[in-house]
């Protein structure tokens, strides 16, 4: 079973593009490798897609494959998605979520999606489920807690909350439906929003 | 200080503004200066508007004091009832907001006001009440025909639940309510390519630039159906014989060339810096993939 | 014979005790008017939801027809609406009393107004508000004849034929006075016409004392028409009718997006302009 780690920079995207938009759903990829040798696979970056039409598929199509290439520029690998949605208690992967996830696995065969839990934002704790397929079926099965799943950086959610709370960084990210708009809007590497210097 | 007030809540009665936070300051104002008096009829308005705002921002108190004037006023009054509920709502008792809200409908089903607040709670609640409140949906369009938010929030429903062609019939209602608003056709272009229908979904796509008028504007929905123009170009280039459900028939090969030119033209021309604008972040992976996908 | 020159001398006291009571009265009257009516104003007749759908669907087909030519609809989706349309009007599926039983005639609303409760309200409602307005023109009327008959109340600035002799001089007929001369029953018919804009000012535009719209009301036709005039309509000949015009709509149908690409392609410069024909 492999291991995931998930970086503080992308951790920190992830919640950022929920806050940015809480009343209604929003998703994107994440992108990562994984290290030669050993299980264990580095999330290291989020890339932020959709916050409009999220069940519609031809933006996300796009940004999938601007996403990969970006990826590939930076020697790294697609290999994930998380969403997040309007509702707290809703921590189901939507059905477009797993038809994602499950194109990423075609080429990664370890892909994982990541469900925002709404609920557990303002804890200490991460505020996300994975999802990983179960067996050999395509039904994606969210894990327990304590599982093959962890923070690179066991104080991200505490620093993120503080990102939003004080500094209210989350109006800084961009994701794709943003840059169609607007196409000075740097959503690939949303280079503000991802607190590199952020070592604890 | 009071008339301001009055003012610019009027303005915003009449505009259906939503500034939440200033109504409710403005109407304390209002409140605190017996100012309800000289208002006369109109104090119902306010009375309204400003329950509508304190319960937007949460201040409940405000909206209880609103709320009992507004009943003593006009006791069974179908706006009141509307107001009620929403009070219902803001205590977040869904269950109780929705009971509330059927037994008024029993009384009175003309009351479209209340339907649409229990088809909210509805789909408020997530996925297991989302097939009553599709139910709840249709039989209300089947009577109140014209509600265009309506039918969106019905194909915004259909497709979560990936029932494209059900989304698709929905906008086409849409559609023919609203024919002159290009967001709808490029919602009817997107959704027609998620259900698989390409060749529709590429016409749908031109039909939003074809609506684009005067000819260059950056409108927010050209810009989308450029890309849409791009990747179905490409799709139906590669696959000729993708099936349509609705049988349209695609440009020719030879034309799906030049849309495929065009297109990758128009989308690389808004990433080129100029005086005016900077250059488009990620420009080399967008100009990557454009030039990936020539045939 | 007198000359239009001389002129009678009215005594002042007539403008006091005439004039102004006929006016005042006339005011109060129509004010009183205007409550009276706000008050009969029975509620609206609610609609149920049932008869709001049955009215509502021939909306739907109307709106449908509206966008046939160079319609944003593709073929097969205009086509779907289209037709579930008409079914739906064959079956009679919008009705109030819903589709027939099986094998029995749509039954709709018949027009004969006494049969049916909905409009024997709305008559009423009309025969009602013409009450109002009636009563108290013929009570003013009789009052005036009876206290104020016999002598000249004042003198029209305006002059008028012959013709008007008879009218405005009731009751005080000569033959050579100058018809500028009237009675107050003539005061009476020029505060009918006139009061209108004062009305205005102190019952806002929208008032019930408005004698303009008396004239119009007082009309028998004027008044079964406005009795809204969808209630007394048979909803199933109307969904007939529709089919009829449906089907017209279908052969008028074009898709707006039917040539689009060639559009596109030859605004943008990609293909010349007169070259449509290239395939």
């Amino acid at each position: 079973m492999a291991t995931y780690i998930l970086s503080h920079p992308a951790y920190a995207k992830i919640l950022l593009h929920a806050a940015k938009y809480p009343h209604a759903p929003v998703n994107g990829v994440l992108i990562g490798k994984k290290s030669n040798g050993s299980n264990s696979i580095v999330i290291e970056d989020a890339v932020p897609l959709l916050h409009m039409w999220t069940s519609l598929s031809p933006m996300m199509e796009i940004g999938l494959d601007l996403a990969g290439t970006h990826a590939e520029a930076l020697g790294l690998q697609l290999l994930g998605y998380y969403q997040a949605t309007e509702r707290l208690d809703d921590t189901a992967l939507a059905p477009v979520g797993e038809r994602v996830v499950s194109k990423i696995k075609e080429k990664f065969s370890d892909a994982i999606a990541l469900v925002v839990d709404g609920e557990k934002i303002g804890s200490g704790e991460a505020a996300l489920i994975p999802y990983l397929p179960a067996g050999s079926s395509n039904t994606w099965r969210p894990q327990p807690a304590n599982s093959n799943f962890s923070l690179a950086n066991a104080k991200s959610p505490l620093r993120v909350l503080s990102l939003i709370r004080e500094q209210s960084l989350h109006e800084k990210i961009g994701d794709f439906d943003d840059h169609l708009e607007d196409v000075s809007i740097d959503w690939l590497k949303n280079a503000a929003c991802a607190d590199k210097d952020f070592n604890a | 200080m009071v008339a301001t007030a009055l003012e610019r809540l009027a303005t915003w009665r009449s505009r259906g503004t939503r500034a939440s936070e200033q109504t409710v300051k403005h109407g304390l104002t209002v409140l605190e200066d017996g100012g309800l008096k000289k208002l006369g009829d109109e104090a119902w308005n306010f009375l309204e508007q400003l329950t509508l705002a304190s319960l937007d921002i949460g201040r409940l108190d405000i909206a209880d004091e609103c709320l009992e004037q507004l009943t003593e006023g006009f006791p069974g009054s179908p706006r009141v009832e509307c107001l009620k509920g929403l009070r219902i709502e803001a205590d977040n008792k869904p269950i109780e907001a929705i009971r509330f809200y059927e037994a008024a409908l029993q009384e009175d089903d003309t009351n479209a006001a209340l339907w649409k607040r229990k088809i909210a709670v509805l789909r408020s609640l997530g996925s297991q009440n989302v097939s009553q409140a599709v139910e709840e949906l249709t039989i209300y369009l089947d009577t109140f025909y014209t509600d265009v938010e309506a039918w969106i929030e019905l194909a915004d429903v259909y497709a979560e639940l990936n029932l494209y062609s059900l989304s698709l019939q929905a906008l086409s209602h849409v559609l023919i309510l609203a024919s002159q608003n290009p967001f709808y056709v490029l919602r009817f272009a997107e959704t027609a390519y998620t259900a698989g229908d390409i060749p529709l979904a590429h016409k749908m796509f031109l039909r939003v630039i074809d609506m684009d008028e005067p000819e260059g504007s950056k409108s927010n929905a050209t810009k989308r159906a450029w890309w849409g123009v791009k990747l179905t170009a490409g799709r139906l280039l590669s696959s000729p014989n993708t099936p349509s459900e609705s049988k349209t028939q695609p440009p020719s090969s030879d034309h799906l060339r030049l849309l495929d030119e065009l297109a990758t033209e128009r989308l690389a021309e808004s990433y080129r810096s100029t005086s005016v604008t900077p250059q488009g972040q990620g420009r080399d992976v967008i100009l990557a993939w454009l030039g990936g996908r020539k045939r | 014979m007198s000359s239009a020159g001389a002129s009678l001398y009215l005594d002042p006291q007539i403008r006091d005790w005439v004039l102004f009571p006929i006016t005042l009265v006339m005011i109060l009257v129509g004010i009183l008017r205007h409550y009276v009516t706000i008050l009969l104003n029975s509620t609206p007749k609610k609609a149920t939801r049932a008869a709001i759908r049955e009215q509502r669907a021939l909306l739907r087909a109307q709106i449908l027809r509206a966008s046939a030519a160079k319609s944003p609809l593709p073929p097969s989706y205009y086509k779907a609406i289209s037709s579930s349309l008409w079914n739906a009007f064959t079956n009679g599926t919008y009705l109030k009393d819903g589709p027939p039983k099986e094998g029995a005639e749509p039954v709709s609303t018949p027009a004969n107004p006494f049969s049916n409760p909905d409009q024997m309200d709305g008559m009423m409602d009309g025969m009602k508000k013409q009450m109002v307005m009636m009563v108290p023109q013929m009570v003013i009327m009789g009052w005036i004849n009876f206290f104020f008959q016999g002598f000249v109340a004042i003198k029209l600035p305006f002059p008028l034929t012959l013709g008007f002799k008879s009218m405005l001089q009731r009751g005080v007929e000569t033959q050579d006075m100058d018809v500028r001369w009237v009675s107050s029953l003539s005061w009476y018919f020029l505060n009918f016409f006139g009061l209108n804009g004062v009305y205005r000012l102190i019952l806002g535009n929208d008032n019930a004392a408005d004698s303009s719209k008396d004239v119009a009301n007082s009309s028998p036709f004027a008044a079964t028409g406005q009795q809204g005039a969808m209630q007394a309509q048979d909803y199933n000949k109307l969904y007939k009718a529709e089919k009829d015009n449906l089907e017209l709509s279908e052969g008028l149908y074009t898709w707006a997006a039917q040539d689009v690409e060639l559009r596109v392609l030859r605004r943008y410069g990609k293909i010349p302009a007169e070259a449509a024909n290239k395939r």
